[in-house]
């Protein structure tokens, strides 16, 4: 959904208005509060190492630039011939210490790199199509739950079995927030 | 028991589904081209091909590989003719030796995809350690196959 | 050598068997049955099709030697090289390195001790050979006689009889006490790039390393060595793993345990599960920074041994007005082999059979043989390709185990180390802390040096003799003197006995002893608003050798030219193992250190060049290898242990990171001595790059690696 005109950023967000109840004065708070609250888990490692501004991925809770010259690639799943999956796997390895989940491992797009965003600017990202793999609403809350996102709660251990720090809200926390962010009209703190 | 075919041969595994398809390969079904060097996904000697792409043996579980086309350095042709072998001979690549098998198989998933790669394509797509410092050779192989 | 990986056993024992034909030229050259290859000395057996079969005595690292010595042999012979066979001999005095009568491969030495033997063996058979055709034809002179492409030929004639013919009959005459060797303008291989007869099966996986050997009955074993250095092991339940499938059980060996299964993959499994608790040994618990400590309180001491003293560098330099004096440092260093310490072994009531991609031929059997109290007849040692030696297989610590596991199971065992046991137990090379002083002279140049060295042993632990206290020339050499034109010239060598086991490594003490004396070097060039190219020249001035290699380098980089800003070059000279050197780096350095490298020159002479192919490739990888000494390479110790456990925390240079052009040169500037390949490249590189540096940015760094300075390379 790139390329999208201001006239239809305003429509989606009508859409996404007009798709819930009108909030009261009270509600928009708690709508913005709550995403305030899960902007954290955003910004933690185990998410902004494949949401990078980058042309490669960070690794490791330090978020030092990838080892090994690994690049994003023309579409976020690494290099020719050096694929993200020629190492990362369907699941965690005990064995060799590399993070997997069940889905192709991959980069975010460009266009949703988040490094070095504020909260609030983190927020109009997430709401913007043009700049969140085109989601609306309750897209936004369902990408929450694929395999590579849930990853971050469940990233395995190290090499050296030093657990791999899972971001700072509970996963069920985390969801139960981000519905009342985007239930409450997806409102972004100033 | 893990049904694995490799090289275009059956070969039932009696291991642990969770043992690193290196391990299978190697001491199982007597395969020793793919090397193993680090044991977690730095150095590249344990690279073969899984459905034609490249993979790190050491990272994956034999599980996984059942039901997959897998290609060792073995299988890349019956008699060297392969041209990155030809290549590799005749720039006279390997000292040691030891990391080539890892290094050829990336090189072949590299051409596969990019039949004539830049220096740039090159950096990005080698990242197996050579220890002897072979690489100078290793990209004019590279180029000298893609021709 | 042999390619299949899975072998018979009597059939591998037999094949071994008949390499005990030709023991030593003195020994009765024992022919099988008929048909099969004839001896005519320790070094080459001919059968009746042609087949030449030449005995190696030396191990193929990587350095091409399994081709140059055959090849030397084969010229001298005028065998058909296409009809060679190189065959591994076994660990017996006829193969000994003569000069040290030990089999061993390292010290960049093996064509300088073998290349005579070669070319006198090669020679001797060819004499009986001769003379065997001159029997069956009678009448015709040995003059008019010679050999080619495996014929004798009789030159005036044309008649020629092939060497299978012949064999039989040259095998009864006596060895030739004086054989002539060829002229020069005979030889067709010796002096040429000749393909390395391994290559091919080092590019289809058929090439066996000592992991890849398999031998019938084997099982395999994974250790658990004491993390402490020194250590031992506390206690272990073997009962917490025992039922795990393929466990067959759990021993002890000298520094840990291990658990031998029928697979590697439930050993290792099985190990990393196995509840072990180890404590420190009599050396205690240790770290860099004790190790550190250590280091300074013997350079501020006065315990040295003084290894040269020409002139009187001390009183020079006591009484120069404006003494120069800095220090330099270098970090322990892991050997980092590719293919991790391994080893087959196979004890049984007739003998013992040992299998390893060792450096160490010859203390593996001694090793062996004490362990198992066998005689030496009794232990049979095979060595396989190595992925990688650069010293550290010259030790046999991965032997004894695979021998002591051997004699608890009564199977052949095969020993692999994982790569976080490999690299957390290795014999590391030492780091040092050397001074470098000196009274400036005429010119700016040093009229007197200096140097104080700090390090561990590194002979000690692959010498058979004890070393007296305060010596090594393993970690003295490359500051034993200069060829430098400097009047006053000492040195003086603390050996200190560290808790951290130390042993020899890729260019020895030639690696750190040249970047610090290239780097002062440098360092006086700048003191005196020199050149470092001139200030070099003008101290090799009364040295044509020298100067040939400095020059060449010097040109060939285009010294002298200007650079653009960031840019850099830097130099090197020296000569180490006998070979003269001449580097030249240049690099540029981005922001937050980033240095891309642009151009790298290397000159060799090592007097003469038996194989320019193999030597220039020695000398390219060499420098990608010293690379990753000058930027990279870093052990550190913590409560014992060593911190670096695979290679995310010990990294190598990656092909991104190698410089696009990088040029050889090799000149023979003749000479008795025969120079080393296998560890020149690398020696100069940590000072020519530090030196560029300089050039560069005007920082100059004496640590290494540069990574300590925050230098890296830049990613692509």
């Amino acid at each position: 959904m790139r390329g999208i005109g201001f006239r239809h950023h305003a429509a989606y967000a009508a859409l996404i208005l007009a798709a819930v109840s009108l909030p009261s004065a009270s509600r928009a708070q708690s709508s913005s509060e709550a995403f305030t609250a899960i902007a954290p888990v955003f910004q933690s490692p185990r998410c902004l190492n494949c949401h990078t501004n980058t042309a490669f991925p960070r690794q490791g809770d330090d978020r030092h630039r990838h080892t090994m010259n690994v690049a994003r690639g023309p579409s976020g799943h690494g290099a020719a011939a050096q694929p993200c999956s020629m190492c990362h796997q369907r699941a965690n390895q005990t064995a060799s210490g590399v993070p997997g989940a069940d889905e192709d491992w991959h980069l975010a797009p460009l266009s949703m790199g988040w490094e070095g965003l504020s909260v609030a600017e983190l927020c109009a990202h997430l709401i913007d199509p043009a700049r969140n793999g085109g989601r609306s609403g309750d897209a936004v809350i369902d990408h929450l739950s694929t395999n590579l996102v849930r990853w971050a709660w469940d990233a395995g251990s190290d090499r050296n079995s030093k657990p791999r720090r899972a971001p700072p809200l509970a996963y069920e926390e985390f969801v139960r927030l981000a519905k009342i962010w985007v239930g409450g009209g997806a409102q972004c703190p100033r | 028991m893990v049904k694995l075919t490799i090289n275009g041969m059956l070969h039932e595994i009696d291991a642990d589904p969770q043992t690193p398809l290196l391990w299978a390969i190697r001491d199982h079904a007597g395969l020793t081209g793919t090397k193993f060097g680090c044991g977690a996904a730095l150095c590249g000697a344990c690279t073969v091909h899984v459905e034609g792409r490249a993979v790190r043996s050491c990272s994956m579980p034999l599980a996984d590989a059942e039901g997959k086309r897998i290609t060792t350095i073995e299988g890349l042709s019956p008699d060297r003719s392969h041209p990155l072998q030809k290549a590799w001979i005749a720039a006279q690549v390997p000292q040691c030796g030891y990391c080539q098998p890892g290094m050829i198989m990336a090189a072949a998933a590299l051409l596969a995809e990019i039949p004539r790669p830049t220096d740039a394509d090159i950096d990005q797509a080698i990242t197996n350690i050579c220890r002897c410092g072979t690489y100078a050779r290793i990209r004019k192989a590279i180029h000298a196959a893609a021709a | 050598m042999s390619t299949a990986a899975s072998i018979d056993r009597r059939a591998f024992l037999a094949a071994s068997g008949a390499l005990v034909i030709g023991l030593s030229c003195a020994a009765p050259r024992a022919a099988a049955q008929s048909g099969s290859a004839k001896a005519l000395n320790a070094w080459v057996r001919i059968a009746s099709d042609d087949r030449v079969t030449i005995l190696l005595s030396q191990a193929e690292i990587g350095q091409g030697i399994a081709t140059t010595l055959p090849a030397i042999l084969a010229d001298e012979l005028g065998a058909d090289w296409s009809r060679v066979e190189v065959e591994n001999s076994e660990v017996a005095p006829a193969y000994q390195n003569p000069r040290l009568h030990w089999m061993f491969t390292g010290n960049s030495e093996s064509i300088a001790s073998f290349a005579q033997l070669m070319r006198k063996a090669g020679a001797a058979a060819r004499e009986m050979l001769i003379a065997a055709a001159m029997q069956r034809w009678g009448n015709v002179a040995a003059a008019d006689c010679t050999t080619r492409d495996g014929k004798v030929v009789h030159r005036p004639s044309g008649r020629a009889l092939s060497f299978g013919a012949l064999a039989e009959a040259a095998a009864q005459l006596p060895a030739p006490a004086n054989p002539t060797l060829r002229p020069a303008a005979e030889l067709r291989l010796i002096g040429q790039s000749v393909p390395r007869r391994d290559i091919p099966a080092k590019v289809d996986g058929s090439a066996v390393f000592g992991i890849d050997l398999k031998i019938p009955g084997m099982v395999h074993a994974a250790v658990r060595q004491s993390p402490i250095l020194g250590g031992v092991v506390d206690k272990f339940d073997a009962a917490s793993i025992a039922r795990r499938p393929g466990v067959i059980g759990t021993y002890p060996i000298p520094n840990g345990v291990a658990v031998v299964a029928e697979h590697f993959w439930q050993a290792k499994t099985a190990a990393d599960a196995l509840v072990v608790s180890f404590k420190p040994g009599q050396k205690g618990t240790f770290d860099t920074a004790s190790i550190d400590a250590q280091h300074r309180a013997a350079l501020e001491g006065r315990e040295f041994g003084e290894i040269v003293n020409r002139g009187d560098a001390a009183k020079e330099i006591a009484a120069a007005s404006e003494p120069f004096a800095r220090e330099y440092v270098s970090a322990f260093q892991a050997h980092a082999t590719l293919e991790p310490m391994n080893c087959v072994a196979s004890v049984a009531a007739d003998g013992c059979d040992v299998w390893a991609p060792t450096q160490g031929q010859e203390l593996t059997k001694v090793v062996a043989a004490a362990i198992t109290n066998l005689p030496p007849e009794k232990v049979r040692v095979h060595w396989t390709y190595s992925g990688g030696g650069f010293g550290r297989r010259l030790l046999a610590d991965f032997v004894a185990q695979a021998v002591i596991l051997s004699m608890q199971v009564q199977r052949p065992v095969k020993v692999i180390w994982t790569r976080e046991e490999d690299m957390t137990h290795d014999f590391y090379r030492p780091g040092t802390l050397t001074r470098l002083s000196a009274a400036i002279g005429a010119g700016g140049q040093p009229a007197a040096i200096a140097a104080r060295l700090v390090s561990a042993t590194q002979l000690q632990p692959v010498s058979p003799a004890p070393l007296p206290p305060h010596t090594d020339p393993r970690v003295t050499e490359g500051l034993e003197d200069t060829h430098y034109r400097v009047a006053h010239f000492r040195l003086d060598y603390h050996r200190p006995d560290l808790p951290a086991p130390t042993s020899v490594l890729r260019t020895t003490g030639f690696g750190p002893n040249i970047f610090a004396l290239e780097s002062f070097i440098d360092e006086l060039a700048h003191a005196a608003g020199q050149d470092p190219y001139r200030f070099r020249r003008a101290m090799l001035a009364h040295h044509p050798r020298a100067l040939k290699v400095l020059d060449l380098a010097a040109e060939k980089s285009n010294w002298g030219e200007r650079v653009a800003k960031g840019r850099g070059r830097g130099i090197a000279f020296y000569e180490a193992f006998d070979t003269f050197m001449a580097q030249v780096v240049e690099l540029e350095v981005g922001s937050d250190k980033a240095i891309q490298l642009r151009k790298i020159i290397t000159v060799a002479d090592p007097g003469t060049v038996f194989d320019p192919g193999i030597a220039t490739s020695n000398l390219e990888g060499g420098v990608v290898w010293g690379l990753t000494c000058a930027m990279k390479s870093e052990i550190t110790f913590a409560g014992g242990a060593v911190e670096q456990t695979n290679f995310d925390g010990y990294d190598m240079v990656h092909l991104w990171e190698t410089a696009p052009a990088v040029e050889t040169y090799l000149l023979q500037g003749g000479g008795e001595k025969i120079g080393g390949m296998g560890e020149v490249g690398p020696t100069g590189i940590p000072a020519a790059v530090a030196n560029a540096i300089f050039a560069a940015n005007g920082e100059r760094l004496r640590t290494l690696p540069l990574s300590r300075h925050g230098y890296s390379f830049a990613q692509a």
